[in-house]
């Protein structure tokens, strides 16, 4: 796959195959190109034949712009760096990736997705990201589909939670409740792909081995790269990391919605600004044309009226009931626009009166339109930065096919699929200065003759074999003795009122023979392996041995010094 | 065959044409090396796949830790849990274990072909089938005693053994031309300490055999009561890995003791697979002597004391100044400044016949490694308490002034009155730090399908074409250095599938 050879027509990205690439790409994905622009097509004539245009004429002539509008442009572009932040995460352990590249290259994703169709941007987007870094396209490809299945599994988890905690239409309530039935069969599963990838690989072999050699080597291939994608969320730091930034990409997202509320009077809710984000974004998941209009549209003004316009939620409201719901009430909140202050409002209140449905479209235009201008010209511009002209980002996209697609040489080929080397555990224990305080610890302090640079050389080559060591573990030992180590930070910390490694020397020499030889079982198992692997390498270390001669030199010669004296 | 030769194989392998070879086998170690040769030089078409990487005699002979990193699996890390946590290694390269090991070399006792072929009604199973093949591995690993003098840590065990008046010998080697220059455990750069991938591997390649190494066999692919092939993923230089299809008539898993279950329990097949997982569980001692022994320099003790054998086995161990720390380590505090007399200590071991129950597991977590389990039994205990008395007894006769017990909190022994304690009282369970080089018995062979995973040759139970070859096949433990018995056995089954498939 990464074979230049195995390029259609040995083509180079930006060379002269990128409109033969490009071609190929929206031909293979011929139907889905077509029907999404049919959807949308549909969606935009059938709001338009609702809509009262003198209506929305008003809603944006009566809109209040500043400061909202800017801040709104501002939060999404956060919410792009944090975006480009959960992209370093995702591949710290195979590349370095500064966030300013990695928002670029997920804005030069989103704006090809907004220009051209077929969601060729998560194409682009993976291919971009093997150019910058050097990753497998392979690689890249999962990354990006792991960004994406992160996002679905953070915008269902979040439109779930919304929906329970702020009153809607009913027909809402249902919908929550297949997303959250889908949220609880994709976590499981993803958990399982991400967590036990042999089980995986066996699983998918028993399942797919009756389908026939093809289509089990498909699925093999399949649960293969999606496997080795997930393999980052082992290590329990990043896996936490990433899935917080997650939550926070949807909810700066969601804080975006809210800010485009107070341009058309609607007090800020962040609670329904996140229904109506999370409703969106799953809406969009349907095909469509370029950029999603149409699509994005519709489902953003049925969501705004689904928890702003039924019945329940106006008697709900401390506003005046509708009576007209072609006009904006006089609700207690909305009275006090648009010049009320943030603070003045119930953050989470769910006090919007009814809305109506010129008032909800011109909302969603302004939110579309924040979106999909701040992207495109993000990713112009960052394409323009990198030389990179949209027909290259097509061939980036060919590049980053999956091997499904790619044409196949036999039905009996040997290659499944082919992924980047992972080497075991290499990244679960860094050599960082708690590890070196530990092993510093758990070895000899004065008694040999040891320089200063000496000994501190032999602790660090200690220090990285121990960190070697315990990476090797079995997965299940693995996490066990990470647990027992947080344990051992947290109960340091509490006892000695600051981390391990800012504790003097002897009293960091005072824990860990506590821990090593202390009465309880558990803490001697932990220190055991720790201690032995330290006390191996340092005594191994050249300089090290060079001291225990020179020591034993000295002593021979001290005992003949003794024995011509007596 | 030549390394040219090989790469072309990995080259096919990795194409994506078509692959399907008339016999494979997993694991290029005592087992699968053997199986490899014979079934080559028997006219068959076989590939060897070995997870580890080909190593030429100049990688080896490195220090412990980068040795570690090198040749073992896990990096050397690969406890096998219990009530007393045992460390236990074995090698991850071509050659496998063989490459690492001692190079001990024994025949399997007459009283245990008996007790075996009775137990597990093993079939063709006598002294006499059994000698030849292990004439055969013999002459090919050149076995004999040691070509020169012995070195001070197997004089001061025999002046031991000799004072006690117990029967202590030296055993046979697979290290002809031994220079004494402690690197057994690293691979010997001198070639002196024949693993296999001295000359059976390259024999068997000569014959036809190919050896793919760096692929890890990951699942075996079933249909209709057959295996059809097998998915392997092939580590390749540029940092990528490739899953791959092999398609073959026969398998033989070689893939020693713990990852022969585990490859078999992950594609499904369980019965009686890794039930009964059998070790030698080992405790060090480390010995202080007036004398100067330079262990740090010399080939590992030569002599086993065989005078409570089968139960108990004393012996001595690998010898650097690390491991004397690591040994050490148990009572650090009391013992740390010992360690600077490193040149008058040696290492010796109480090596027991496991009686405790253990299994090997497949994790349901990460790549489905094995997970090793043994529960040491009380009887176990008593052996490890007595061997601790009788060694300690033996050393201090010969010598040493101080024993230092690999035991957390149990004081040196420094007089025979000290050591005698333990004929009668048992070691603290919970302190004890053992470790085993041995390990078997986790696919037993034999004709009582209620006890066993395969046949008396190793065709596993339920299966037309699939076999065990190698330690895991042993039905019991044998109490001795098992490599030998492997070898005589799997060269046994071989020539068996030899007879039954020539000409298909």
């Amino acid at each position: 796959m990464n074979d230049p050879a195995s390029r259609p027509e040995n083509q180079t990205p930006g060379e002269n195959g990128n409109s033969v690439s490009l071609t190929r790409i929206i031909k293979s994905k011929g139907a889905i190109v077509v029907g999404g622009f049919i959807i949308s097509l549909l969606l935009l004539v059938m709001t338009a034949n609702k809509i009262n245009w003198q209506l929305v004429k008003d809603a944006f002539n009566s809109a209040t712009w500043l400061p909202w509008l800017p801040l709104a442009v501002f939060t999404y572009l956060v919410g792009m760096l944090l975006r480009g932040l959960r992209l370093k995460q995702l591949v710290s352990t195979e590349a370095s990736l500064t966030v300013s590249t990695a928002s670029n290259i997920i804005a030069v994703g989103y704006a090809t997705n907004n220009i051209l169709p077929a969601r060729l941007g998560e194409f682009a987007r993976a291919g971009m990201l093997a150019e910058r870094t050097g990753l497998p396209y392979a690689l890249s490809l999962t990354v990006t589909f792991l960004e994406r299945l992160l996002d679905g599994l953070t915008i269902l988890s979040l439109f779930v939670l919304a929906i329970f905690v702020t009153p809607t239409d009913q027909w809402l309530k249902p919908a929550a409740l297949v997303a959250g039935l889908l949220f609880g069969c994709a976590i499981p599963s993803v958990l399982m792909l991400a967590f036990a990838p042999q089980l995986s690989l066996s699983l998918a072999s028993q399942l797919s081995i009756p389908l026939g050699r093809k289509w089990h080597n498909r699925a093999l291939a399949l649960v293969t790269q999606v496997t080795r994608g997930l393999s980052c969320l082992r290590d329990a730091p990043t896996a936490l990391s990433v899935l917080a930034t997650s939550f926070l990409i949807w909810i700066i997202e969601g804080l975006m919605f809210a800010l485009i509320m107070p341009c058309f009077n609607l007090p800020i809710n962040l609670v329904k600004a996140i229904a109506v984000m999370a409703f969106t974004n799953l809406g969009i998941l349907v095909p469509s044309s370029p950029g999603y209009i149409g699509t994005y549209h519709v489902c953003c003004k049925t969501a705004l009226l689904a928890v702003t316009g039924s019945d329940t939620i106006s008697n709900l409201t401390n506003g005046t009931i509708l009576t007209n719901s072609s006009t904006l009430t006089n609700s207690t909140a909305l009275q006090a626009m648009p010049g009320y202050q943030l603070a003045d409002m119930p953050f989470l209140s769910n006090s919007i009166g009814h809305i109506s449905d010129s008032t909800a479209l011109s909302y969603a235009v302004v939110v579309h339109l924040v979106f999909y201008i701040t992207v495109t010209v993000w990713g112009v511009i960052a394409m323009a930065r990198y030389g990179l002209e949209l027909g290259t980002t097509a061939a980036l996209a060919w590049e980053a096919k999956p091997i499904s697609d790619l044409p196949e040489a036999s039905e009996k080929m040997a290659i499944i699929t082919s992924v980047p080397t992972q080497q075991r555990g290499n990244h679960s224990f860094k050599p960082t200065t708690f590890w070196l305080s530990v092993v510093g610890a758990s070895v000899p302090t004065g008694s040999l003759p040891l320089t200063v640079e000496e000994r501190a050389e032999a602790i660090l080559y200690a220090t990285q074999f121990v960190c070697t060591e315990l990476g090797a573990l079995p997965f299940t030992l693995r996490i066990l003795f990470k647990i027992g180590i947080l344990t051992f930070r947290s109960i340091t910390i509490v006892t000695n009122f600051c981390p391990f490694e800012s504790i003097s020397k002897a009293r960091q020499a005072k824990v860990i023979n506590a821990w090593s030889y202390g009465p309880i079982g558990l803490t001697r198992k932990l220190f055991k392996p720790l201690r032995s692997l330290a006390l191996l390498a340092f005594f191994e270390h050249p300089a090290v041995l060079a001291a225990l001669d020179k020591s034993n030199d000295s002593s021979e010669k001290f005992e003949s010094t003794s024995k011509v004296q007596n | 065959m030549t390394a040219q030769q090989i790469d072309t194989a990995k080259e096919k392998l990795t194409s994506n044409k078509p692959l399907r070879v008339q016999v494979l086998i997993i694991g290029s170690g005592a087992g699968g090396s053997t199986t490899a040769n014979v079934l080559a030089e028997q006219g068959f078409e076989v590939v060897v796949l070995e997870e580890g990487e080909r190593h030429s005699l100049a990688d080896y002979g490195q220090s412990p830790t980068k040795a570690m990193s090198l040749l073992y699996r896990n990096r050397g890390i690969m406890p096998i849990m219990g009530s007393v946590p045992i460390g236990y290694v074995e090698g991850r390269t071509l050659g496998g274990s063989t490459e690492i090991n001692s190079g001990f070399w024994h025949r399997l006792p007459p009283e245990f072909l008996m007790r075996w072929q009775a137990r597990f009604n093993l079939t063709d199973f006598t002294q006499d089938t059994l000698d030849e093949h292990f004439q055969w591995a013999e002459d090919i690993l050149s076995v004999g005693l040691h070509p020169g003098p012995w070195p001070k840590s197997t004089e001061v065990f025999h002046r031991g053994a000799e004072a006690m008046h117990w029967s202590g010998q030296e055993v046979k080697r697979s290290a002809s031309g031994c220079e004494n220059n402690n690197t057994c455990s690293s691979g010997c750069p001198k070639g002196a300490r024949q693993g296999v991938s001295l000359k059976l591997i390259p024999d068997a390649q000569a014959k036809g055999a190919r050896f793919i190494t760096g692929c890890k066999a990951k699942l075996l692919l079933k249909s209709r009561g057959k295996i059809t092939g097998v998915l392997a993923e092939i580590h390749k230089p540029e940092g990528t890995s490739d899953l791959v299809r092999i398609d073959a008539d026969h398998i033989f898993v070689c893939a020693g003791p713990t990852q022969t279950p585990g490859l078999l329990r992950k594609s499904g097949i369980k019965e009686h697979i890794g039930d009964t997982f059998q070790i030698h569980p080992m405790l060090k001692v480390s010995a202080l002597f007036d004398e100067e022994i330079n262990a740090q320099h010399s080939v590992m003790p030569l002599l086993q004391v065989k005078e409570f054998w089968p139960d108990i086995s004393l012996g001595g161990s690998f010898f650097s100044v690390g491991h004397l720390a690591l040994n050490l380590g148990d009572n650090w505090l009391e013992n740390q400044n010992v360690i600077q007399n490193y040149k008058r200590m040696a290492t010796y071991y109480v090596a027991v016949r496991g009686t405790g129950r253990g299994t090997v597991r497949t994790s349901p977590l990460g790549d489905g490694d094995p997970v090793l389990r043994y529960n040491l039994s009380d009887v176990d205990i008593r052996h490890l308490s007595q061997g601790l008395a009788r060694l300690s007894s033996l050393l201090l006769s010969a010598g040493a002034k101080e024993v230092y017990p690999c035991v957390q909190g149990l004081p040196k022994i420094s007089s025979e009155l000290d050591a005698v304690r333990w004929l009668d009282e048992s070691l603290p369970r919970s302190l004890l730090s053992l470790t085993t080089v041995h390990a078997f018995s986790t696919c037993p062979i034999g004709e009582k399908a209620e006890h066993c995973a395969a046949d008396s040759f190793g065709k596993v139970h339920g299966f037309d074409n699939l076999y065990v070859n190698d330690a895991s096949m042993l039905p019991d433990s044998p109490g001795i250095n098992p490599q030998g018995t492997i070898m005589a056995l799997a060269r046994r089954n071989a020539l068996h599938f030899a007879a039954l498939n020539r000409g298909h």
